[in-house]
């Protein structure tokens, strides 16, 4: 079983889809449990992947599996993580089972196709995650298209229909191009009837000159830059965010983003080191203004959803100079920070999803001295919110702290303007947290909201345990990345 | 050479199956009253199930009638595609018949015999059979698309059919004539010899090949010989639609990419810049024009142009290097079952709205009937190419012929154009899905289970396909 541990971790999902396919759609309640005892069992499946992991190995691909799938044209059914991959399986399995018992009562029509979405596009993410052959990569990225739009068109907002449509076409653009670049490196790799998709093998095997690369790099960069969201491809994403369902920004925000950056650590970065090269000072610009652009922008907003959407913006800058800084303090900072941003942006909507349900309302106006009627509520939103700042002892600290290190090296100016931003952090939180939770409860409808119930607090357990832990004692996620982090670099290098 | 010398009727039965078909159709309806009505069906039905079954008989391999017919790859897989969609009809086309009072008899034999034209052009191996398969197939498509001949729209299409593709066909022969005076032979074999050592550049040549080229244009309905697909396709009998635009579409390609690569392929300098230019172009109008359709039939009219662009970077690919065709070949079959259940599903549901084909009809369609809201997005996700349905094998592999053949640019704006097409096809999902059914239409009720039984054999055909494409790339394995 250990050997077939990642075609089942991708699967599972689908089948679980299939499984609940089967349970009649007005038995809501029997469905979400089904559902949430299929993710805890996809979570159980996945902890053998954490813990056999050999750590000190953690640069090259453990649990590798090699199917063929369509050999005529070179395509082979080929999975394995690393140390980064690994991260990234544990928390899209970590937070499907959270995401789905936190909205348990978000959603009421049509819990079926919204449960059976839900899986599917969890096969999908987990698929990006593992895949070493490029054609599987792209199926599997395009696969989780399909799902988040339904997600956000059917259980969405008012404005969902504009938001999902946004959504679709930004990805699709940036994809479609990646698909010409990938079909060029296929033929330019190997000779007439040994074409291949495989990924280490084209890393070996593929040189191009400068130009080439430019326009390579550049064509997945670009499929990353939407997915991530970098400035100034990112105006799909608030939108997305804020239409969607609390379980649709919980995944979009947690997992899906991090497609984005992966991609770029995983694909865009070392089949192309000399574009990266060629592209570094825009890059290295773009990510400066989204990290500012992101916080100036949350600054103003009146809604808190959109607040922590475009805090997204912001975060995700920071993952990004941590990987264009190409120090091993950077990007393992940059890996861990999208693994943090997973859960503390996780966590963040799931609390806003926690009012929302109460009041309907996600404008701060409406809120004021909440601390007060839901004492419980205030402190787990302020440790949340205090990860999300970076606070020393959270998990946020950790990785902002790696990646400015990181990139100081590199970059020291753009580094110093990027650290204002975690100045203006403090300010939206903060001020967003104040003026919510503090103060006198003006409006009267919510003296009387209910503190937490026992099943939110027990969302907000495990995701707490994670922020303090990656907090305090982060060497068991450091220990299995950084080995994968040197041989990225090194793989940067040599080429 | 002794098979070529041979005339092999066996490979033919097909054909002749088909032929022998249509004839007992209308002999039926000649000599019996109108309780015969059902077996035309039936009788059309076994036919094409036989023809199909044939088609994959050890015997039909090889050359005909002294090598004016060869029954290859390439054949066999045109082929299928054309009875596949014959079945898809006769199964799932009964409804429509029956309700818009097509003349059944009628409407039987001549898909019969349009079909007969279509496998003879499949497997053409002379240019005076292609010609021959295209009269047959566009002669009895112009009395087709007349059927429904009380209605104005109907007998205008017909007209228009046939004029423009009179025209066409004169332009086709025309080549064939000067390709025919320079090489001195119609046998594609032969001339595909000859111009290994004749000189390529040669005025006559080149104005025969381009002649040619302008007839097969027409056939596949690319820019700028298109026109005449929008109107045609909306104003012919839906079901008819569906024969046009997927089995007539197959056969068309099948028979440019038999004339094209194995016979002009040695001059593929004159023509692939050609004919690169107009795949650009019938990608871009195709696109942009569909865009703004607010039918339905039109919308998919306006797609099939697209699509016919991306199917013509197969060919073109495929005149540097034959390997190709296989691309064109495979995409074939997805691109005829979708637009198959699109277009019979499209009428069966907006007829219940009482509207003419309008986009708006589709509102309220998941709620009401989820399982052919289903369909129908399985179906508009493999036209727009995405995963993991058959429509996107068939382009990626129609793309790696481009790359592959250095037309990184045209392969670009395929996909800026396949991203441009998502959105129209998307709309269609966005009215089924996220719009609530406007207050005072009737609710969807399902169609008939003739309909509803192929369109999703038809659906979970482009998933497996899209899942496993080897089941259907090993039929096309031994092509070029």
């Amino acid at each position: 079983m250990m050997d077939n541990l990642l075609p089942l971790l991708t699967f599972f999902p689908l089948l679980a889809a299939g499984l609940l396919l089967l349970i009649p759609a007005r038995s809501e309640s029997t469905l979400k449990t089904a559902a949430l005892g299929l993710a805890l069992l996809e979570f159980v499946f996945s902890i053998p992947l954490f813990t056999s992991f050999v750590a000190e190995q953690g640069g090259s691909m453990q649990f590798v599996v090699n199917w063929d799938w369509i050999p005529t044209l070179g395509v082979s059914f080929k999975l394995g993580v690393d140390g980064i991959s690994l991260l990234l399986v544990m928390l899209t399995t970590f937070l499907l089972p959270v995401t789905l018992l936190g909205t348990w009562n978000a959603v009421h029509e049509h819990v079926k196709g919204y449960l059976v979405l839900f899986f599917l596009m969890t096969s999908g993410m987990l698929g990006v995650f593992v895949a070493l052959d490029l054609f599987v990569f792209y199926v599997f990225w395009e696969l989780t298209l399909i799902p988040m739009y339904f997600l956000i068109g059917i259980w969405g907002g008012p404005r969902r229909i504009y938001a999902a449509v946004k959504f679709f076409l930004f990805t699709m653009a940036g994809s479609v191009l990646m698909l010409v670049a990938i079909l060029y490196l296929y033929w330019h790799t190997g000779s007439a009837g040994n074409h291949t998709f495989d990924l280490a093998t084209i890393l070996s095997q593929f040189r191009a000159g400068p130009d080439e690369q430019l326009w390579l790099f550049g064509a997945f960069a670009l499929a990353f830059a939407i997915k991530v969201p970098m400035f100034p491809v990112h105006t799909w994403l608030p939108d997305a965010h804020v239409e969607a369902p609390t379980g649709g920004s919980v995944i979009l925000a947690g997992v899906l983003l991090k497609m984005g950056t992966y991609g770029f650590l995983r694909f865009a970065m070392p089949l192309f080191p000399s574009g990266l090269h060629r592209a570094m000072p825009i890059l290295v610009a773009l990510a400066v203004v989204g990290i500012l652009y992101g916080a100036w922008l949350s600054i103003a907003q009146k809604d808190v959803k959109k607040l922590v959407a475009y805090s997204s913006v912001s975060h995700l800058g920071f993952v990004m100079l941590g990987l264009f800084a190409l120090t091993p303090e950077g990007v393992a900072g940059a890996v861990l920070q999208m693994i943090n941003h997973g859960i503390s942006t996780g966590a963040l909507f799931l609390a806003v999803g926690v009012i929302y349900e109460r009041r309907h309302t996600r404008l701060i106006a409406d809120f004021g001295g909440l601390a007060r009627v839901m004492p419980i509520y205030a402190v787990v939103f302020m440790i949340v919110c205090l990860s999300s700042i970076g606070l020393p002892g959270t998990n946020g600290f950790t990785g902002e702290f790696l990646i400015l290190l990181g990139a100081f090296k590199s970059f020291p100016l753009a580094t110093g303007l990027a650290t204002t931003g975690v100045i203006f952090a403090a300010v939206y939180i903060l001020w967003m947290f104040q003026r919510v939770m503090y103060g006198p409860v003006s409006n009267p409808k919510n003296a009387e909201l209910p503190d937490l119930s026992l099943r939110e607090m027990a969302v907000f357990a495990p995701l707490l345990v994670l922020i303090f832990w990656i907090g305090i004692y982060p060497e068991p996620f450091l220990s299995r990345l950084n080995p994968a982090v040197d041989t990225v670099l090194q793989l940067i290098q040599s080429r | 050479m002794s098979e070529s010398s041979s005339f092999n009727t066996l490979s033919l039965l097909p054909e002749i199956v088909l032929a022998l078909a249509g004839l007992l159709i209308l002999m039926v309806n000649a000599f019996s009253h109108d309780r015969a009505r059902a077996s035309y069906r039936w009788i059309a039905g076994l036919g094409s199930l036989v023809a199909l079954l044939l088609c994959f008989q050890p015997l039909a391999t090889g050359d005909a009638f002294m090598g004016t017919a060869v029954m290859d790859g390439l054949a066999l897989a045109g082929s299928a595609v054309v009875l596949v969609v014959l079945l898809l009809l006769v199964i799932g086309g009964e409804d429509y018949l029956r309700t818009r009072r097509v003349p059944l008899a009628e409407y039987h034999s001549l898909s019969l015999f349009a079909a007969v034209g279509m496998l003879a052009l499949c497997s053409a191996g002379d240019l005076v059979v292609v010609f021959l398969g295209i009269e047959i197939l566009s002669i009895s498509l112009y009395c087709m698309a007349a059927l429904l001949n009380e209605r104005e729209g109907s007998r205008e299409a017909a007209l228009k059919y046939f004029l423009t593709g009179s025209f066409a066909s004169g332009f086709l022969l025309f080549g064939m004539a000067l390709v025919f005076g320079y090489t001195g032979s119609t046998s594609l074999t032969v001339i595909g010899e000859s111009l290994q050592r004749l000189d390529t550049s040669n005025w006559m040549l080149i104005g025969g090949i381009l002649l040619m080229l302008v007839g097969f244009l027409f056939k596949v309905s690319a820019v700028p010989f298109h026109n005449w697909a929008p109107d045609v396709y909306e104003g012919s009998p839906t079901v008819v639609t569906v024969f046009m635009s997927t089995a007539a579409k197959a056969a068309a390609f099948t028979g440019f990419a038999r004339v094209f690569v194995p016979a002009l392929g040695e001059a593929s300098a004159s023509w692939v810049p050609m004919l690169a230019f107009c795949a650009g172009l019938t990608m871009l109008v195709g696109n942009f024009t569909a865009l703004v359709q607010t039918s339905f039939k039109r919308m998919l009219a306006w797609s099939g142009v697209a699509h016919a662009g991306y199917l013509l970077l197969g060919i073109m690919a495929a005149g540097d290097n034959a390997l190709h065709v296989r691309s064109v070949l495979f995409y074939l079959l997805p691109y005829a079952l979708i637009n198959g259940v699109l277009f019979l599903l499209g009428a069966a549901i907006t007829r219940q709205r009482g509207g003419e084909y309008d986009l708006d009809d589709f509102k309220g369609l998941a709620a009401d009937q989820p399982w052919l809201a289903i369909l129908m997005t399985v179906c508009l996700l493999a036209l727009a190419g995405i995963p993991p349905t058959a429509g996107f094998v068939g382009k990626f592999y129609l793309f790696m012929g481009a790359v592959e053949t250095g037309h990184v640019s045209l392969a670009v704006l395929g996909l800026l154009t396949s991203v441009v097409s998502v959105y129209f096809y998307l709309r269609v999902v966005v009215f089924a899905w996220f719009h609530r059914s406007p207050s005072g239409k009737p609710a969807f009720t399902r169609p008939d289970g003739g309909l509803m039984f192929v369109t999703t054999v038809a659906s979970g055909l482009l998933l497996a396909l899209g899942i496993w494409p080897n089941l259907w790339l090993f039929m096309t394995q031994n092509i070029g």
